[in-house]
């Protein structure tokens, strides 16, 4: 049975989430395009996401695949070139894509808020650390700056900061980078949003601050009940971390479902090729693991049919000519021709 | 650091003096330079028979012993008023014959002159610099940079007849044409203009792409993901960094303000230093014009070290140890 998340809202596919939650964020056929030179990059392409109340949901694929973009859609934080030109984004009652700048200055921050990637770059060098976790609060929680100084304050000392007092006064340049990010988590936290979109918080951290940044960013939000999407393309994250794991190659979902049944049983032979990077779960016998070649398609001409048909071992005709579409197959959701279990002879 | 850089600026403006055009014999002798025997008297009196070095030496020893010398019409005052042109003998003007009197007295005056110039640049320039990129690729942009370019196109000896026209003649907001009296009488405002409208291009363009620079940067998408309202963002997120190209920019602005008010003050009949070069060049007046010149180089030196220091308040990575 094919079944689209779109057209039957009222009993929604809940890609492996407890069926009593309530969606709190909804992406219904998101089409995110940057007009180039070259042509138009759809670098989301139709992606339809829900994110349930309170959980973790790991979102990854490789570089390029329009994770980042995704998340600066529901932010309404595109660069100058891009534009979510069609599709919803749902939250809170009110559809993102439609609100006004106003409207949507009041969400960001206070009710979403973003970690970015690169905390060597995404803080002002010019403004003292403590001023940029606190001004926002000033806007959004209407404290007075003395207010929001201390509780600037008490969020340093939260996030792990030693001795906040002498550091609030500090510029970005006298910390180490995992010191920023935890700056960064502060502002995140600060005016207590519903969701947290974490772009590849830790990737740019040494290896052993990683760890670290993500029991922090963990700890925070399920003392706070948020809600998280947590971009990564590093698949050992996501077993630690995350509830539900989605899947995308070139602008679209093309797995999505618990953290344990994705990890352990990959429907997509793309998804057991993120996985087969992962050293523990090779071992597993009688598994189809293989690293994937070549590589991601180009955004401005797609190809027809599947798009990882190109570089997946079991492309057949069928592959190269329609589009496989999201269905249901035990707690996950895949789009793949052959995991469909009639047609499932390759496996 | 300060110390050797006027020594150096002092040998050059004193070689430049010397081997110049300029004969403060004849200047002070008018036509009885002819005189052989007067000639070689008041060249005597003036010191100007001792050799290079010796002359060197006393002139360091006058400037550092802080009174600069006299100016010519103090030996006999005769030459001034057959000097050449216009505008003579005012080098000689008022009560002090002193160098640093009348250097000092006038540079008041083009200090005051600049800092209103200054004033309209940092205020207005900056801000349509900022517009300008903000609205990047729009009319407004548009607007603003050609706006800019008229204006900086256009030499003061040209704007300045035409504001005075304009707001002398037909509508007289202001009753006088010119002259000076203090910084903040009515007559101040026409002539800053005139003076900002120079380095308003440099100061416009420099803003413009010091921001847009900044525009596309990680950390004004934060300040933006924070739910910031523009203006903040802007003003706290990208002025500090956009800033620090403008800020040398507004450096050589400012010497070149007080140095070259020459027009704007010849114009609007302003007593300031740049007028008292014209004098004092075209009266022969050699001490006064060798002393305007030393510290108009003195000037530039100190507003260079005084944007060095700046740049700390602007960049937090910058440290002076
Ligand atoms: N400003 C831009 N102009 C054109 N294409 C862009 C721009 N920004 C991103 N893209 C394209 O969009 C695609 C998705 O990017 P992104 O969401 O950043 O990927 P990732 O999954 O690595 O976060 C990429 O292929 C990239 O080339
Ligand atoms: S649909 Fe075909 S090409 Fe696409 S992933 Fe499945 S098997 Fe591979
Ligand atoms: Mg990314």
């Amino acid at each position: 049975m094919a079944t689209d998340t779109s057209s039957q809202p009222e009993i929604p596919l809940t890609g492996g989430a407890a069926p009593d939650r309530k969606p709190l964020l909804r992406i219904h056929e998101l089409h995110t395009q940057f007009e180039t030179k070259q042509g138009t990059v759809r670098a989301v392409d139709g992606l339809s996401l829900d994110l349930y109340e309170g959980e973790v949901l790991g979102l990854v694929g490789e570089s390029g695949c329009g994770k980042t973009m995704t998340a600066l859609s529901i932010m309404g934080l595109l660069p100058g070139n891009g534009q979510a030109v069609a599709g919803e984004i749902n939250f809170e009652g009110k559809n993102l894509l439609q609100c006004s700048g106003e409207e949507m200055k009041k969400i960001r921050g206070a009710r979403i808020a973003m970690v970015f990637q690169e905390p060597m770059t995404a803080l002002t060098p010019t403004m003292t650390i403590g001023r940029q976790i606190s001004e926002a609060m000033e806007i959004h929680l209407a404290l007075g700056r003395e207010e929001a100084r201390e509780r600037a304050l008490e969020l340093l000392d939260h996030v792990g900061i030693p001795s906040p007092r002498a550091r609030f006064d500090n510029y970005i340049h006298q910390f180490s980078g995992g010191m920023r990010q935890r700056v960064m988590i502060a502002i995140a936290f600060s005016c207590q949003p519903r969701l947290l979109l974490a772009d590849e918080p830790t990737t740019a951290l040494d290896v052993t601050v990683q760890a670290q940044i993500l029991d922090l960013i963990k700890h925070l939000a399920q003392e706070a009940g948020m809600t998280a999407l947590f971009i990564t393309h590093d698949m050992g994250i996501v077993a630690g971390s995350c509830d539900r794991v989605a899947v995308m190659y070139a602008g679209r979902m093309v797995e999505i479902g618990p953290v344990d049944d994705v990890l352990l049983n990959p429907r997509h032979p793309y998804t057991q090729g993120l996985l087969g990077s992962v050293p523990s779960l090779e071992s597993k016998p009688g598994d189809r693991l293989y690293s994937i070649s070549g590589l991601p398609p180009d955004l401005v001409s797609l190809p027809t049919g599947c798009k990882f048909w190109l570089r997946c071992p079991l492309a057949d005709d069928r592959c190269r000519e329609d589009e496989p579409e999201l269905e249901q197959y035990g707690q996950s959701q895949a789009a793949c021709w052959k995991v469909m279990p009639p047609r499932d002879v390759a496996a | 650091m300060l110390a050797p850089t006027v020594i150096i600026v002092m040998l050059i403006t004193f070689t430049l003096g010397y081997y110049g055009p300029i004969d403060p014999v004849r200047a002070v002798l008018g036509e009885e330079w002819e005189d052989e025997a007067r000639y070689a008297e008041v060249k005597k009196a003036l010191g100007l028979d001792r050799p290079f070095v010796i002359q060197f030496l006393d002139y360091m020893g006058t400037m550092f012993g802080g009174h600069w010398g006299q100016s010519l019409s103090a030996f006999g005052g005769v030459a001034s008023d057959r000097a050449v042109g216009e505008g003579r003998g005012a080098g000689f003007s008022g009560t002090s014959t002193g160098v640093r009197e009348m250097v000092l007295g006038r540079l008041a005056i083009s200090a005051q002159l600049s800092f209103w110039a200054l004033v309209f640049l940092t205020v207005f320039a900056i801000l349509l610099g900022v517009l300008a990129a903000v609205k990047q690729n729009t009319t407004v942009d548009y607007a603003i940079v050609t706006s800019s370019i008229i204006a900086s196109s256009i030499p003061a000896y040209v704007i300045g007849p035409v504001l005075l026209i304009i707001f002398v003649l037909k509508i007289p907001v202001f009753k006088t044409v010119g002259g000076w009296d203090g910084m903040f009488s009515r007559q101040a405002i026409l002539p800053a203009i005139v003076l900002a409208t120079g380095p308003m291009l440099v100061i416009v363009r420099q803003t413009r792409a010091g921001i847009v620079e900044v525009l596309g940067k990680d950390f004004v998408r934060t300040a933006r993901a924070k739910g910031m309202p523009e203006r903040l963002v802007v003003a706290r997120h990208m002025l500090r960094t956009a800033m620090i190209p403008v800020l040398t920019s507004l450096g050589l602005v400012t010497s070149g303000l007080l140095t070259g008010s020459l027009f704007v003050e010849q114009i609007f009949n302003i007593p300031g230093i740049g007028k008292l070069a014209i004098q004092t060049l075209m009266s022969g007046d050699h001490p006064v014009f060798m002393g305007v010149v030393l510290f108009q180089a003195l000037i530039i030196v100190t507003v260079n070290l005084l944007t060095d220091l700046l740049y700390g308040g602007l960049d937090p990575r910058v440290t002076y140890d």
